[in-house]
């Protein structure tokens, strides 16, 4: 899966520790991305990759900085989300 | 922490009459909701599924709410909307169109969601689903104790102004604010908001909402515990350490614990055959209820502290948040087999025994990933082969305990590596289909609930013996009638030894024991079991196993470690294999021919696959069918099972012989 833009890449392809913003999850089939919006993973929610790999380890927060939640990817799901990494 | 806003009054609105109410409970997975369910409803529940599925439904009657009232425990789910069969479940129980089992079929009185609130953004997009269903409702907002140890705080006054519904903060765990919560499901009332309808506007509505709830609180502080313990509980290696250790911690609890309970059971029951023994009669209805129904319930018992320790300590686990990052851990170990990380504690348990194995597989939230977690458990080396497995090993290896451990570890590995290849056989023929990808939670860490622990050891305890118990109890009656009947007379050489016993003073007792014994082989192989062996062992021969072993695999069907009782019955005319001369003389048996060995290496050999790999339990077979909702499976496993265990011994018998192995 390739990334829209030079800004953009995969949610898999985040350092650990670094942070993006979810630009879109459309790569994935349809209900693979209900189930992640359900989790919190959805177009403007910040992401944090705690650990790479695969699966791999998403510190989740929601659009308004509020208090997060941890989900565990498969390297499937991760890289065909679309983050656009934010800076340290 | 800085300033926090003004909390607004709960709506006023006109308290409800003391009438009945009908509350489901709605929440995410990890909220605590059956922590709040324990503790409103304690045992005053009942367990059962909601009809044309397993899914179990948990009816509750809690105390504090008028008489007749019940709270429906919903799946845990993380929206309405998703296309899963837990989310149907609930869609439908709000619409009225489905209940428990048993209950009436209408709409809930009052829809309580369950939010964490150490984690409320992402709750909020499930209370805006509900509060879509114009049904009268109640946000509990549990978990503050948790919330306010991380600083994390927001204001349920604002949502209770936005929503028009009463929302109570709580914990579950110390019971803080259930009595307000209690009191606002009486007055429960139908939201004043309507979030926009679709996914993405409900996103962004959930988000303005929380941020309005938070406005003035500082921002959490990062949660630096869970990050290090999660390096450690999810490292490739440190992870599968911890994993393989807090595993052997669990399994050497659950044996050395069980084995007290296991031990009074066996001694309650027996003590219990004896005494019916004494009062009855001598004479049909005698050994029916002294060995056929005494035995068979003694027999299904017996395996209950096993099953309630287990999810005792599972459920302990859970609540902790370190189930999760098992299942992270193992995901990678079994993917390639088909199976994901859920697999691992159902497949784990089963080697304790298939069925709290089998059970534990409803962790497993794909229905394909669970039929084919069902399918493979039993293949895992239970605690009732191991009577199996110690007789042929060391009737193989007599004088080298070392080769004896090595073939009883080759007998593990030899049924796992079959469980995993059948998984991926499954999974590529009538289990087709994708994987759903890894998508876990993985919850905060936190202090396990004892009461939650307590009452799902309880619950599991009461399904198991209602549901297995019944099929068990009348097949073992069916066994043991196929074994005890017809009747037969004394043969010639047992009366002899009797006659010779009354005029041979100190030796009576010998030939008295000694007569026993003959009555017994005899009756053994008059009884229709016998018949049924000496009919079936044509099909049995290219195993290597002459009538007797037949017998044996015949009589042990319904469960394993019968095999070892039943062979020392038919040659020695005594079932404990430990006791003197027994297994020297079952060691030496001979065939009817009276020169040809019973247990030649290759039979050994060829018996011990057949026993890794044969489902020879029939309560799995029970259990298999409630938990996959249809017998298919339970006979498809047993097809399976059995075809694979007859090939392998055949193909190792055959094998041996032509090599000259004897």
């Amino acid at each position: 899966m390739q990334p829209e833009s030079s800004a953009s890449v995969t949610l898999a392809s985040l350092l650990p520790g670094q942070s993006g913003l979810v630009r879109d999850t459309d790569a994935l089939s349809p209900g693979d991305a209900a189930y992640l919006r359900a989790l919190g993973i959805r177009p403007r929610s910040r992401v944090r990759l705690c650990r790479q790999g695969g699966p791999c380890i998403v510190e989740v927060g929601c659009g308004c900085g509020g208090p997060c939640c941890r989900v565990a990817l498969s390297r499937h799901l991760a890289v065909h989300i679309i983050v656009e990494p934010m800076p340290a | 922490m800085s300033n926090a806003p003004a909390t607004a009054a709960p709506p006023s609105g006109p308290a409800r009459e003391a009438r009945p109410i009908r509350v489901a409970i709605l929440g995410n997975p990890n909220t605590g909701k059956t922590t709040l369910f324990n503790r409103l409803c304690g045992v005053r529940h009942k367990t059962s599924n909601f009809p044309g599925t397993t899914q179990e439904a948990r009816v509750g009657f809690p105390r504090a709410l008028p008489e007749g009232s019940e709270l429906i425990d919903l799946p845990g789910i993380y929206s309405l909307e998703l296309d899963q069969s837990e989310a149907a479940i609930c869609r439908d129980v709000l619409a009225g169109q489905l209940a428990p089992r048993g209950e009436t079929v209408e709409a809930p009185d009052v829809v309580l969601v369950v939010t964490d609130a150490t984690n409320m953004p992402r709750n909020l997009m499930l209370v805006g689903e509900a509060i879509r269903r114009c049904l009268p409702t109640v946000i509990a907002i549990n978990m503050v104790d948790a919330s306010r140890r991380k600083g994390i705080h927001a204001d349920e006054g604002v949502l209770m102004s936005r929503l028009g519904v009463e929302a109570v903060p709580c914990s579950a765990r110390t019971g803080e604010g259930l009595d307000a919560l209690l009191a606002a499901l009486t007055r429960a009332r139908i939201p004043t908001e309507s979030p926009p309808p679709s996914e993405d506007g409900l996103a962004l509505w959930a988000d303005d909402l929380y941020t309005r709830m938070a406005a003035g609180y500082d921002q959490p502080r990062p949660d630096t515990f869970t990050d290090r313990l999660d390096r450690a509980f999810t490292h490739p290696l440190l992870g599968l350490g911890a994993f393989v250790a807090v595993m052997a911690g669990l399994f050497f609890v659950i044996f050395s614990l069980a084995a007290y309970p296991m031990g009074w059971i066996e001694s309650i029951f027996s003590h219990l055959g004896g005494l019916v023994g004494a009062v009855l009669p001598p004479g049909a209805i005698h050994d029916l209820i002294a060995d056929g129904v005494v035995a068979g319930i003694g027999a299904t018992v017996v395996f209950l502290p096993q099953i309630c320790l287990l999810f005792f300590l599972i459920s302990l686990l859970e609540d902790t948040g370190y189930l999760a990052r098992a299942a992270f851990v193992m995901d990678r170990v079994l993917r390639p087999f088909g199976l994901n990380g859920h697999a691992f504690v159902p497949l784990l348990s089963s080697h304790a025994c298939a069925l709290p194995g089998i059970i534990a597989a409803r962790a497993v939230p794909d229905r394909r990933d669970r039929l084919a977690t069902i399918l493979t458990a039993p293949f895992m080396s239970c605690t009732a082969r191991i009577p199996v497995y110690v007789l042929l090993t060391v009737l193989l290896f007599r004088d080298s305990p070392l080769m004896q451990a090595l073939a009883f570890t080759g007998c593990y590995a030899l049924g796992i590596a079959a469980g995993l290849l059948s998984a991926l056989v499954a999974r590529r023929t009538i289990l087709r289909g994708p994987s759903r990808p890894m998508a876990l939670e993985l919850p905060s860490y936190r202090l396990p609930s004892l009461r939650t622990a307590l009452l799902t050891a309880w619950d599991r305890g009461l399904v198991f013996l209602k549901k297995a118990g019944t099929i068990i109890l009348a097949i073992s009656i069916v066994l043991w009638w196929l074994g005890a009947y017809p009747g037969t007379h004394p043969p010639p050489e047992a009366v002899e030894l009797r006659e010779r016993a009354e005029t041979a003073g100190a030796d009576a007792d010998a030939l008295l024991a000694e007569a026993d014994a003959v009555e017994s082989r005899h009756a053994t192989r008059r009884s229709f079991l016998g018949r049924m062996g000496e009919t079936a062992e044509p099909v049995f021969r290219p195993l290597g196993y002459d009538r007797q072993l037949t017998v044996g695999v015949l009589a042990s069907f319904a469960a394993r470690e019968v095999f070892v009782a039943t062979m020392a019955i038919q040659i020695a005319g005594r079932d404990d294999v430990e006791e003197s001369g027994v297994f020297e003389a079952v060691a030496t048996a001979t065939r009817d021919d009276g020169r040809t060995p019973i247990f030649t290496r290759a039979t050994c050999w060829s018996l011990l696959v057949y026993y890794v790999l044969a489902m020879q339990c029939l309560p799995t077979l029970a259990v298999t069918a409630k938990e996959s909702g249809h017998w298919k499976w339970a006979l498809l496993q047993l097809g399976w099972m059995w075809g694979l265990a007859y090939a392998s011994a055949l193909i190792v018998f055959q094998s041996l012989r032509a090599a000259g192995v004897a």
